[in-house]
Order: structure tokens, then sequence, then C-alpha cells
């Protein structure tokens, strides 16, 4: 799904130059539940943006499903990510003044899928996600836990092939995190790749392989899983 | 306060270069615009205050009018001895005046006739002589200092002979009796010499004239004494002693006094004062008012939203230990900077902006005036008051704010919200009312100026005549047909438009006499064929209508006086009696501002006061080579007189001259007030792209395109937008509705006026608001996200 070559990002201001990611490979499969960790400032913030399409890479090679995206514009990057690419966040992103139904509804309404069918796909997600009694809430009424699970139903109601989470639990108690790290498991498990930024180790062994990153450069990759189920 | 405030506001400034010049130009333009028109209106509202006893000096008004006669001012006086002194008044007869020293002739402007008291009732600053004496004889002239200059240059003029020549006068010996100083831009008086009054007595028509009770052509004004109340002449007036006025008038007498500072807003009658006009005096205040409301909310409103931005670094300052005290003058210190620039450019724009003011306004104000008395205290107040709210009262309210809050951005702004889009429909509500004035003002004034007056225009030209051509017409007249690009001319005893003229005589019609009042004209036999005035019943005047004084009048005059055939009507007059011989149709012999009046038409002998030539001829060229043959004829016959030509289509346009001068001030007024939105809109935009910073970051990653998030930040202006349409129509339909009910002519109030200032404002606003849009939307959301 997933495939990167000698893939670099500069960051300059008037006098200072930062290399963020530094000549990285990396191949993910369909289907795979990814962790990518790391100290703080080593760039995984930078290459999940770059794998959601909403940055361009500096320099090197990236192709997503079969197609070459390094150098696409942005309105062709905007084109690519909807309905393929859902993103969760830490601090869960969720837009005050819009409530839980109209906070999901919004990559439909982007995607120029008809009101009534926006209805019937945000009930659904809704309801997976235990959240439809508090449709018409605003996120400020909702809890930690239950503003991520919005923010990941909001992710997945478009149906993508790939969610980016970067530190979905990062805001979150124990058991809320808890809950979060399932419902990404579940979702994996039913066939969304899923590559996620963490700090936690705990978090992280929910995945099937961990990428870690320091100073821009893939240090060392391990995979969780003995067999291969792919 | 240390340095260190000081330059830790400089660089604040220097850091938001493009905010703090919009800012700081929207303060300047505003504050300085809003004085200069303070200074006007203040001037308009104080005429004549430098006048001395101003406090004690009257217009005499007879049934609410200030036309009066000789005989009126003598009864006065007689009957009512309180009065100190009333002076009668006029401008001279003639169309031209001129006064000649040895061999070189000067030409004055504006002269008056007055009697002795004139000086005694103004007393203006005298130069040399002694002005109160200096009428007192016949064969007197009083000059104003620059035109004493002109003639005698820096010789003492006073007890200095002249030669005075006037169409009715000629190669009189006038003398100097005193020099004044020259008339400043605060008083309404507008001369530049003042001859006595009884000089005129010479001309025989003139000195019958002063003992007819109805020659109602001076105006009158009094001095009482200062221990005196107005209102006890008044009483006096009220029961004046009617023993010794003319039967026919017994009835219309009804004097009282009036203020004279009253007079240049009040009493646009008196013709011989400069006037103002009260409601565009008190548009033009509004406006003033209007716009240095706009640029100081304005600039409060940018300020406290660039204040947010800056919540982290007094945060910061407060975690290093800054005092509460040393927040407040953080603050302070950078308005109060911000504030000094903006004085100093205000002084800067307003001496540049003083000479387009001088020239529109027709005044001479100087720097200093604009910066002193009432307009002091408002500059000085205006810095103060948006001191307190720009650098105390945020600086208070940061001081006293939880440093963590401060940190983290969670300070509560939503009251400002409300605020800040309130002053935006305020501000659109304003622009809308503007832009409907001035496309209705351009409409009226089209209107006015294609609107058929009902006689021809085009391709006319006139100009005053004179004693040597009325007694040389025959010559003169043979001479004028003979130059080639005159097909016609005729003569008239006033210019057309300018015909302000009010006789009143009795008529008999049907055999019942009548008291009729109308405007009068002489006219040549041709008058009425030479501009295209058809007749409705009757015969033209004839070669003997002259001497038979038969009469003709225009269509209101035959209705309002009820006559139904020429026939029936006839005029009996110095004992003789003028039959009416025709009606004609209505035309419009003054402007448009008044409705037409009856008119009653006299024949004139061979010449009279003007001279009309139409040209058969379109080219500039040709034109200019008619006016020279014109000229050369001219000179011949009347070597004492300079030919004076004008365009009759021109001076037609002129009478709408207040209109235009209006019209261009409400222009500007409305490009400033434009101009003061946008920087209002930016303002709000930028305060709205810096709180939907990470809005625009989700919805981008959720797949908005640009265009999309163009369209949400703008859904908003252009709702507020509307909102101030829909409140400005119904102010803008009531001022404008009033403002065309004081034309007698109107244009019609439609409704795309309104609709096209909607389209106007909300054209500016998306154009202003989407360039911020479009590079809000433009961010990599990846930074927008990251935006905390």
């Amino acid at each position: 799904m997933i495939s990167i070559k000698n893939l670099s990002k500069v960051f300059r201001t008037d006098e200072i130059e930062t290399l963020a990611l530094n000549d990285v490979n990396l191949n993910i499969k369909e289907g795979e539940f990814v962790a990518i960790m790391g100290p703080s400032g080593c760039g995984k913030s930078t290459l999940l943006n770059i794998l959601g399409l909403l940055d361009n890479p500096s320099e090197g090679e990236y192709n997503f499903n079969q197609t070459e995206v390094a150098n696409l514009k942005e309105g062709q990057r905007t084109d690519l990510r909807k309905g393929n690419i859902g993103f969760v966040f830490q601090s869960f992103n969720l837009i005050d003044e819009l409530n839980v139904f109209e906070n999901v509804e919004m990559p439909l309404v982007y995607q120029r899928i008809s009101s009534k069918k926006r209805k019937e796909m945000v009930s659904q997600v809704l309801d997976r996600m235990n959240m439809s009694h508090r449709a018409k809430h605003y996120p400020q009424q909702l809890s930690g836990g239950q503003q991520q699970r919005v923010a990941i139903a909001r992710a997945v109601v478009s149906n993508p092939g790939l969610i980016l989470a970067d530190e979905p639990t990062g805001n979150l108690d124990s058991k809320n995190g808890q809950e979060v790290m399932e419902l990404l498991t579940e979702l994996n498990r039913e066939g969304t790749t899923i590559i996620m930024v963490t700090h936690s180790m705990k978090d992280a062994g929910y995945a099937h392989r961990i990428i870690n990153l320091f100073d821009g450069k893939v240090v060392t990759e391990e995979s969780l899983v003995a067999e291969q189920v792919f | 306060m240390n340095f260190y405030n000081i330059k830790i506001s400089f660089k604040n400034l220097l850091k938001n270069k493009l905010v703090s010049s919009i800012n700081i130009s929207g303060l300047v333009i505003g504050i300085t615009v809003s004085l200069l028109v303070f200074a006007y209106v203040n001037k308009e509202k104080n005429m004549d205050q430098e006048i001395p006893e101003i406090e004690q000096t009257y217009t005499l008004l007879n049934n609410k009018y200030p036309d009066i006669s000789n005989c009126m001012v003598r009864h006065v006086r007689s009957e009512i001895p309180e009065i100190e002194a009333i002076t009668l008044v006029r401008y001279t007869w003639s169309p031209q005046d001129f006064l000649k020293k040895e061999n070189t002739a000067y030409k004055l402007n504006n002269l008056l006739l007055a009697d002795s008291c004139f000086f005694k009732v103004f007393q203006f600053e005298t130069v040399c002589g002694d002005p109160k004496k200096a009428l007192n004889t016949a064969d007197q002239i009083v000059l104003t200092q620059s035109v004493a200059r002109k003639i005698f240059g820096d010789d003492n003029p006073i007890g200095k002979e002249l030669v005075y020549n006037a169409t009715s006068l000629q190669n009189v010996i006038v003398e100097v009796g005193a020099v004044i100083q020259d008339l400043s831009h605060h008083c309404s008086w507008e001369f530049d010499a003042v001859l006595s009054l009884e000089t005129n007595y010479k001309i025989p028509w003139f000195k019958n004239n002063q003992e007819y009770w109805g020659t109602q052509n001076y105006s009158a004004f009094a001095k009482i004494p200062s221990n005196i109340d107005a209102s006890v002449i008044n009483q006096k007036l009220a029961k004046i002693s009617v023993d010794h006025i003319p039967e026919r008038y017994k009835d219309h007498t009804n004097f009282e006094i009036q203020p004279f500072s009253e007079a240049y807003n009040e009493l646009p009658g008196i013709e011989i004062l400069k006037h103002g006009n009260q409601l565009t005096l008190n548009v033009i205040q509004i406006i003033g008012f209007l716009i240095l409301l706009l640029a100081c909310i304005n600039y409060i409103n940018l300020v406290t939203a660039q204040k947010i931005k800056r919540l982290k670094n007094i945060g910061i300052l407060k975690v290093m230990g800054s005092k509460k005290a040393k927040v407040v003058e953080l603050i302070a210190v950078e308005s109060a900077l911000v504030l000094f620039l903006t004085s100093i450019l205000v002084i800067v724009l307003s001496n540049f902006l003083l000479i387009g003011l001088n020239q529109i306004t027709n005044s001479e104000f100087t720097l200093i005036e604009i910066f002193s008395g009432s307009n002091l205290i408002i500059f000085i107040s205006l810095l103060a008051f948006t001191f307190v709210l720009t650098g105390i009262i945020p600086g208070i309210r940061f001081s006293k704010t939880k440093t963590t809050a401060l940190l983290k951005n969670t300070v509560n702004t939503r009251s400002q919200n409300h605020m800040r889009n309130a002053l935006l429909i305020f501000q659109f509500t304003i622009t809308i009312i503007l832009l409907c004035g001035i496309l209705l003002i351009n409409k009226q004034n089209q209107f006015l100026t294609e609107l058929d007056p009902g006689f021809n225009r085009e391709q006319i030209l006139y100009a005053a005549t004179n004693p040597q051509i009325e007694k040389s017409s025959s010559a003169f007249n043979s001479e004028i047909k003979r130059i080639p690009e005159i097909s016609d001319y005729t003569y008239t005893s006033a210019p057309l438009g300018y015909n302000q003229s009010n006789w009143g005589l009795p008529m008999i019609n049907k055999g019942e006499e009548q008291e009729i009042g109308f405007a009068n004209l002489f006219v040549s036999p041709n008058f009425f064929d030479f501009f295209g005035i058809k007749l409705v019943q009757g015969k033209q005047f004839n070669r003997y209508s002259e001497e038979n004084s038969d009469w003709i009048f225009n269509a209101t005059a035959f209705k309002q006086f009820n006559i139904e055939k020429p026939e029936d009507a006839s005029i009996p007059r110095n004992g003789k009696v003028g039959k009416v011989i025709a009606e004609v149709e209505d035309f419009n012999h003054e402007s448009m501002h008044s409705a037409i009046r009856p008119m009653g038409f006299r024949s004139c002998k061979e010449t009279d006061e003007y001279i009309y030539f139409k040209i058969n001829t379109n080219s500039a060229a040709s034109t200019q080579r008619c006016i020279r043959s014109i000229n050369k004829v001219w000179e011949n016959i009347s070597p004492n007189f300079t030919l004076e030509i004008k365009y009759l289509d021109a001076s037609w346009e002129a009478l709408y001259k207040k209109e235009k001068q209006f019209q261009r001030i409400l222009n500007y007024a409305t490009i400033i007030s434009i101009l003061l939105s946008c920087l209002g809109l930016i303002s709000l935009t930028y305060f709205i792209v810096e709180t939907h910073t990470k809005e625009i970051g989700i919805r981008k990653t959720n797949g908005a395109k640009t265009f999309e998030i163009i369209k949400m930040l703008n859904t908003d202006l252009v709702k507020w937008v509307f909102i101030a349409c829909i409140i400005a129509c119904p102010i803008a339909w009531y001022s404008l509705h009033t403002w065309l009910s004081g034309f007698a002519y109107k244009t019609e109030l439609s409704w795309w006026i309104f609709a096209l200032a909607g389209i106007i404002a909300m054209g500016i606003a998306l154009l202003t608001v989407s360039w911020q849009s479009w590079r809000a939307a433009k961010i990599n959301p990846v930074e927008s996200l990251r935006y905390e």
C-alpha cells in the first residue's frame, strides 16, 4: 500500500535548516498495524504528515496505492486523501462550534455525499462507537475518551483504507486509552491499515510492527507477530 | 517606566509592520478628516462672530422676508427711536462697475450701495480714515484694503478721487473716505467697496423709487443698545403705527428683527450675503462624527484583537516575575507610543489636506485654526480616550488574568466577538446609506441638468450691456447683424435663470380689480421665437407694444389669476392702461429648485440690460472667432466697459453649484467611510482567521479544498453585510426622501439605488476579505494544526 524510498524533509527558516527526515525507506502493506516510535523531535509527526498527504517531502519517492504522490499539488493531494485516509490526533481536533453529528459528518460533506446518505453513514458509525446518544452534544460537553471516540468515528466514517493516528491516547487516562486502542485494533482486524505514532510501549504493543525513528532516520524495525497473517 | 518597555513596544510595532501601518493610518485618516470637518462646521456655525458688537446687530424683516424699502426704514427709524442705528444696503444696480484712476480702470466684483449708517452698524476693522463718517454724503466710497492697494499701491488713498463708471452712472468723481481690512472667511459679507447710496440719487428713477413703500429691493440691518432686549423692539415693531403707510400695504406690514448672526444659515433671501445651508451642514457634521467613530472603534478593535495574540508573551513576562503594575505599564507605553506617532501624522496630514479643504469650501483655514479651540479639546480628549481604551484597560485586564490562562491562551474572547460583529454591521450600515446618498444625488443632479427648462440653451451666448451700447443701439445692432456666426440676437432685463424680480401691481380682470404678484421681465419682441417658447393664445409683441405697455403672461399666471382670455385683462399703471395680449407656455426662468412662478413680460426698447446671441456654429474655433468679432464691435461702441461673455448652458448649470459641491463632499465622505469600513473588515477577518486557524486545518485534513474554506470564512461576512443592508435601506430612504422634498422637480427614488448600494458594499466587502481568507485557506494544514 505504501512504499517510501530515500525520503527526506527539510524545514527552512531564514537562517536555520532542519533535517526532519533523512533518507527514510519504508514499506507498509495493506491491513498492517504499524507503530512509529522515537523521542520528541525525531520526525515521527513529520513522517505521519507526509504519509497522510498533508505535506510533501523535500526529496525521495512516495508511492501510495500504486500512485506516485511525492510531488503532487495541494489540490491533487486533497482529492487523493478524501475517502482514502482518516486522521486521529492526540488533541482530538474536533470543532467546538459543531456538535458530534456535524463533526463526524464533515468529511462526507467535502466528498459531496447527499445529506440523506450522510445521515445514514454517520448514524451507523456513531452506533458502532456507542456515541449515538451524544449526537447532539458539543465537544466541550464530552469526556476526553468520548471526544477521541468521536474523532475516530470521523476518521472512519467514509471507510478509508488507511487511518493515521498521532498519539491517539496521549491526552487520555489509561482506561480510556485502552478503549481507544481496542477500537483501533478492531478496525485493523476488519481490514483497515493503521499507522500510529506513539510514545507508549504499551500502545505500541497492539501493533504488528514497530518502527523506531531517531534524528530523522529509521534505526530499527521490529516485528511483534511471529507468523505473518497477510 | 523604563527604556526597556519602549524598546519592546517599538519591536512589537515593527514586527507587525502591515497590521501596525493599517491600524495607524486608519486612525490618522479618521481623526484628520473629522478635525477638518469640525473646523469647517465650527466656522459655518459661528459666522460673523468677529464683527464687533454682533450680538446687538439684527436683520429687519417684513412678513418674515428680508426685502425692505427705503420708506420702511425711514418709518421704523422715526417710530422706534430706541434703535441706535439702522442701515439700508443692496448690491449695485449695474451689471458692471469700474473705478478709474488716471487712465487705468479697475473692475469691482462686488460693490455695495449703503447709506451713512452702514459702518455704524457693522464696525469692520479700519485701516485708515473713519468709515462711520465716510458715507455721509453722495460720491463717497469706502474700499477694502486689497482694492485700495491695487489702485493706490502704498500711497494713502484717503481723500483721493476716482472716476466711477456703471451702467446707470457715467464718469462720476468719487472720493475715498476710508479703507477697511479685507473681509475674513469667517464673515458672511462679501464686497470689495461700499458706495454711498446717495451717489445714485443722480439717476431720476432711482431717486423716485426711494419714495415708494413697495420698492423692496434692499436689506436693512439695525443695531440696538446693549441694555435693550430684542423682544422689546419686536413688541414695538408689532404695534408700529400704520397711519403713514399707503393703504394697500397696511395689511401687509409685519416688522420684526432677527439676530444678524442667524442670517448666514437662516435667511438665504439676503442676496448681498454669503450663505450656508443648515441641512448640508448638519449632514456634514454627522458624517464627521461617524468617520471619527468608525476610525476609533476600528483602531480599538484591531489593537485588542492583536493583544490576544500577545497573551502568551505577557504570560511569560509574568512567569519571569513582572508585577501587575509593570504589565499595565508595558501595554500603556506601547499604546502611548502609537498615539504619539498618530498625533504627529495627523498634524502632517492635516497640513496636506488643508489645501483641498480650502478649495472645496472656499475658505482660508490655517493649520493653527484646525488645532485650536474646541478642536484642540476634541483632539486631546480623543487621544486620552483611545489611550485609556487601548492602553490602560487591556493592561489592567491582562495584569489580573491568571498566568496559566495567559500561557494556555484560554482567555475568554466571546464578548469581543459580538462587539466586532455589531461594529461591522454598524460600519456597513453607514457605508450603504452614504452610497445610496451619492447615487441619488448623482441621479438628481443628472435629472436637473437634463430636464428641459422649456427654452433653448444651446449655442447661446450672453453679456450684460451698458449705457454706451444703449446710446448707440442702432449702430450696435446693425454691426452685430453683420457677424456671420450670429444668426439672431435678443434683449432681456435680467439673465434667464437669475430673474428674482418680484412685482406687485393691480390688474383688472373682467372688470374686477385684483392685486397680483409676479416675476417681471422686459424682452425684445423676438424673445419668444428666439428661445423657442410657444404662444398658447393671443399675439406676439409688435413694435408698438413698448409704447402701448402691452403685457404677455405665462400659463401659470393665467391659471393663478383666473384669466381666461388675454383681452379680459389689463393693467393700469402710471396713468396708462396696458393690455394683456397673449399667453405663453411656461418655462423655468429660475433654477429648478423652485416651481414656476407667475411671470409677466413687457416689451423693451431697442436694447436692455442683457443681450443674447444665437450662434450658428458648433465648433469651438468659430465660436471664439465670433466672440472676437463681438468684442471688436463692443470696444468700438463702449470703450468704458469690457465685454464679459457667458455661455447660457454653462450659467444654467452653475445654478446647481451647491448640489455639485454637496455631491463632492459626500463623494469624499463615502470614499473615506468605505476605506475605514474596509480597514474594519481587515481587522475583523484578521481576527476571524486568527481564531479559526485550527478549524481551517481540521477541515482541510478532512478533505476541504481552498475554495470551500474561503466560502466558509466569507459566509458570515455576507450575512452581516446583508443585515446592514436591511437596517440601512429604511434610514437611507427616509433621509433621501427628505432631501428630495426640497426640490420642485425631483427624480424618482428608485429601488435600484438601494440594490446597487447593497451590491457595491457587498462587493467591496468580499474583495477586502477574500484576499485574507485565501491566504488563510492556503496555509498548509500541518501548520494550522500545530497552531495553538
